[in-house]
């Protein structure tokens, strides 16, 4: 080849890489350059066809086909258009894998083409084919096809390389800033529309370089690019925007706000409260310099707010549930204790420093909680609102007492259990005044239901004990005893009942009923101490028994009817028992009053019985006394009518008829005494008795009544020895008196066994006394006092003759009198009846004294 | 007929009943015996006093009638002395009765039936 012809040709490659070149300055994409870079080379180098295969992952596919119009080589084109290279397949697969020119000489002849047959057709024969490469990466192949069996020289061999050097960087250049432009749209669109105020202040002035839509719209709706905060936010600046900003810049610091409040203002003209929480961060330079700030912010407004409106509402239930009287708690749906009210640190004394997890069975009396766990675990299975009763610790008096404990669930919209909340309401005295009013309406009934007032007495103790006590004792006392003595005694331990009754210890103190039954004065002792045990026992082997059986706690209540104690009743406490308090003090009252009530009414129901039982006997003593003289005084008077009706002109026998008339006579003066002795009766018992006094001389009216009574004593052939001691007159009634002498010598005929009777009076300066003695059949020890009684007699009444009026009627008429009687007797040896009168004085005779 | 007339035995605590009975009695023409209760009365009828009739009062100290007649049934050399009662109460006569009592009277007495049940045992002095 001559010179010129080397310089065309390097002239030639000039032009195409100038071309080149400059098609590549001027545009932008593989899709404007690949068909002109193709044309600039084909047509400056002279090939007929050019081709850029462009990699795409993993094939090479054509991106442009360039064909000289001279060349007619549609048929290849088209061929070319189609074809697709794995690595190493064909010559540009092996440009490809080898990353080195690749060229043939006949491409029609070369078993490498794959697009032989089109070739042929077309008339094509050399090609040579370049990689395009930048920074060790494919990006494709060029291939030049010719008529021609061309063979690449150095020169094409330079040109082609700077020129694929030169595509290669245009391609990694504009993918370059495709991707640059693709991140700067990403962050674009980041920055529009997250849901958050994005800015970025910078310099020292603080004036807004970037602020997204909602950084706008938080502020307002004002546009602050390009606006210091002092011009835009003057509000924010006040509120203290601008320190803070100059604190991150001179520090480099961040800062982390949260539930910052803001006031901004609104286009409307009005000012918007907001909370917001967000970072303020320092952006540097090079140098370590803060240059800028980035604002990154977004409101929590709506959380604050519902979180300050929950607060609120906590904190005033919370002052509710303080507020109520009753106990207020709630728990986790997992049964954990979260809040007491301050009732229940008040009520159990527990401190809220003090574990609330295991508190209410802390509370809770040790025997209830297991029934209450039972009975509280299906309704927390179901979540089931809970009812119950359960005795729960008073931590002022350390006393168990009855509360209503109640549980409701609190449940969110969805049904699911937010958490249990719950009160207990001390129901103690109702429960204790419902309790009493049952338990006096029962012992009412039990008292109601037996006149007899030991069984009576019994049952009661059996409702007692253990309903109101452990231990309780009744206690008596009779008229002449001086210490009560235990009635019934009952004990809710039957082993220490045995122990009671073993070795005579008794639930009460020394000073115990004795006293409440003389001063009628009920006792309670809360607390008993062990001095005073030992106070109310004998000896330490009592003592031993009293503290084995123990009680802690005792009420003593007088048994008092009508103004008069009777007895007492003794409740007794154990140390398990809550100790006795004055409400329990009034429930023992009320019982002992109705216990005595009851008792009164039996023994009044006894005595009214006895004393219909003594008066039908009086009845029938009566009848037969005022019956007795009535056969003498029949027969009699009979007898004088026989007489006279058969003996008519007989003789009358005058001394029988005498004899007949004395009797009769005498029997209308027995029935006369009898019904004296009555109408006494009557006139004693209403108060009618009315004394004649004179002056009496005692003496005389014993020999008088002894005369009366010679014919009688006779027939039982007792005698009387009389005696006589002093003055024997006195002040006194004069029927009155004859009548008690003729009690005792009556009586003393009668029960004297026919002995002799001895009648003495004596007289001292103030009384005279009189002495009525015999030796019969005497009166038991026991009898003495009855048969001073109205309607008693010492014997069986049916023996002996007379009312059994006699020494009732003498005891009265004595003590009208001013005087006593008084017996003394042994049985078998005789009585000795003793009547004493103060002399008395002459009646003051009121009228005389006026006139 | 009889020189003397039988023996009544008359028992009664009451001074003024064994009196009178004993006044109409012996007018009538019986021989009569007294006793102030039960205890006097068998003594008597231990003694030898052999009546053909027994009035018997039942309220008495010492041995009341019921006893009496409880001794009575008991010792059958007594039982051929008949017993009548007297007695107010007609109860008490009745049960009185059940233990072998031949009749009863009540009180207060009549004379004509007294006589009527005294002629009816005993016989009284003939030769009026």
């Amino acid at each position: 080849m001559s010179a010129s012809v080397q310089s065309g040709q390097s002239r030639q490659h000039l032009l195409a890489a100038y071309g080149v070149t400059s098609i590549l300055n001027e545009s932008k994409t593989l899709e404007q350059i690949a068909p002109r870079v193709l044309g600039v080379i084909a047509e400056s180098l002279d090939w007929d066809v050019g081709i850029f295969w462009k990699r795409d992952d993993e094939i090479l596919k054509s991106e442009a086909v360039w064909a000289s119009p001279q060349a007619n080589a549609s048929a290849f084109v088209e061929a070319s258009r189609l074809m697709t290279f794995h690595i190493g397949q064909g010559i540009p697969g092996q440009v490809w894998q080898t990353r080195q020119m690749q060229s043939s000489a006949d491409i029609q002849e070369d078993q490498r083409y794959l697009r032989g047959r089109s070739a042929t057709s077309t008339g094509l024969r050399g090609a040579v084919l370049f990689p395009i490469f930048c920074a060790d990466e494919l990006h494709g192949v060029l291939e030049l096809v010719s008529r021609q069996h061309r063979k690449p020289d150095a020169d094409l061999l330079h040109t082609m390389t700077s020129i694929g050097f030169q595509i290669g960087q245009f391609l990694e250049r504009s993918r370059t800033e495709a991707e640059l432009r693709r991140e700067r749209d990403n962050l674009r669109q980041l920055f529009e529309y997250t849901p958050a105020a994005f800015a970025v202040i910078r310099g020292d002035d603080f004036r807004y370089e970037l602020s997204n839509p909602m950084n706008r719209n938080l502020s307002g709706g004002r546009a602050l690019v390009g606006k210091t905060i002092h011009d835009a936010l003057p509000e924010l600046e006040a509120q203290g925007l601008s320190t803070l900003f100059r604190q991150v810049f001179a520090t480099g610091t961040p800062f982390v706000g949260r539930e910052v409040p803001a006031s901004i203002l609104q286009p409307d003209g009005s000012t918007r409260e907001m909370y917001l929480n967000g970072v303020y961060h320092p952006l540097f330079d090079t140098d370590g310099k803060v240059t800028s700030i980035v604002s990154f912010a977004y409101e929590v407004t709506e959380q604050v707010q519902a979180r300050v409106r929950a607060e609120q509402a906590e904190r005033s239930t919370a002052l509710i549930a303080d507020a109520v009287p009753q106990i207020i708690w709630t728990m986790t749906p997992t049964g954990q204790i979260d809040f007491f009210n301050r009732r229940w640190y008040e009520y159990t004394g527990f401190t809220p420093n003090s574990s609330d997890a295991d508190a209410w069975s802390r509370a809770c009396h040790p025997d209830d909680l297991p029934s209450l766990v039972e009975k509280w675990r299906p309704c927390a299975e179901t979540v089931q609102p809970f009812e119950g009763e359960v005795r729960m610790l008073r931590g002022s008096d350390r006393t168990y007492r009855w509360h209503l404990a109640r549980s409701i669930p609190l449940k969110n919209a969805q049904g699911n259990l937010l958490k249990w909340i719950g009160s207990s309401t001390d129901i103690h005295d109702h429960k204790e005044a419902e309790a009493r009013t049952k338990f006096i309406s029962e012992a009412t009934t039990l008292l109601a239901g037996s006149l007899d007032y030991q069984e009576t007495l019994r049952h009661l103790t059996s409702l007692v004990v253990p309903q109101l006590a452990d231990w309780c004792a009744v206690y008596w006392q009779e008229v002449n005893e001086t210490q009560p003595k235990v009635l019934i005694i009952s004990h809710a331990d039957p082993t220490k009942l045995k122990l009671v009754e073993q070795a005579h210890v008794y639930p009460t103190l020394s000073r115990g009923p004795s006293t409440v039954i003389r001063t009628g004065v009920p006792e309670l002792v809360s607390e008993v101490s062990e001095t005073d045990l030992i106070g109310s026992v004998k000896d330490a082997h009592q003592f031993c028994r009293l503290r084995e059986i123990g009680f802690s706690s005792v009420i003593t209540v007088p048994l008092t009817v009508r103004g008069k104690t009777f007895g007492a009743m003794s409740f007794a406490g154990s140390a398990s028992r809550n100790r006795y308090t004055e409400v329990d003090l009034m429930l023992a009252r009320e019982l002992a009053e109705r216990a005595a009530i009851a008792v009164d009414n039996a023994r009044l129901y006894q005595g009214a019985q006895q004393a219909v039982k003594v008066r039908d006997e009086f009845l029938s003593i009566a009848s037969h006394e005022l019956r007795t003289p009535l056969t003498p005084l029949q027969v009699n008077v009979q007898s004088i009518q026989r007489a006279l009706r058969h003996g008519k002109g007989e003789p009358i026998n005058i001394d029988k008829f005498n004899d007949m008339l004395n009797t009769i006579g005498r029997q209308v003066g027995r029935l006369e005494r009898l019904v004296d002795s009555l109408l006494d009766v009557s006139r004693i018992t209403g108060d009618r008795l009315v004394l004649d006094c004179e002056q009496v001389d005692l003496v005389a009216t014993c020999a008088e009544v002894i005369e009366r009574f010679t014919a009688q004593a006779a027939q039982s052939g007792t005698t009387f020895v009389t005696q006589s001691t002093g003055e024997g007159t006195g002040w006194w009634d004069r029927l009155r008196v004859d009548q008690v002498v003729v009690n005792l010598v009556s009586n003393a005929l009668k029960f004297g066994a026919g002995k002799p009777v001895e009648v003495s009076v004596i007289g001292d300066a103030t009384q005279v006394t009189l002495v009525v003695k015999d030796h019969g059949i005497g009166i038991a020890q026991e009898d003495q006092e009855r048969i001073f009684g109205r309607f008693e007699r010492a014997v069986p009444s049916k023996h002996y003759g007379g009312l059994g009026l006699g020494l009732w009627l003498s005891r009265q008429l004595v003590e009208a009198m001013h005087g006593s009687i008084a017996v003394q007797s042994v049985p078998a040896a005789g009585s000795t009846f003793t009547v004493t009168l103060p002399r008395g004085a002459p009646p003051n005779n009121e009228g005389n004294s006026r006139s | 007929m009889n020189a003397k007339g039988d023996w009544i035995l008359v028992v009664d605590d009451d001074y003024d009943i064994r009196l009178t009975l004993q006044s109409v009695l012996e007018d009538e023409g019986y021989q009569v015996a007294l006793a102030e209760d039960g205890a006097v009365a068998l003594r008597k009828l231990r003694e030898g006093v052999e009546p053909k009739l027994i009035l018997l009062d039942l309220m008495m100290p010492i041995l009341d009638g019921f006893s009496f007649c409880e001794q009575w049934k008991a010792d059958p050399s007594l039982q051929r002395f008949p017993v009548v009662l007297v007695s107010a109460d007609s109860s008490t006569i009745q049960k009185a009765k059940n233990c072998g009592a031949s009749g009863w009277l009540r009180k207060p007495l009549q004379l004509e039936q007294l006589l009527d049940v005294c002629r009816t045992f005993a016989r009284p002095k003939s030769g009026d």
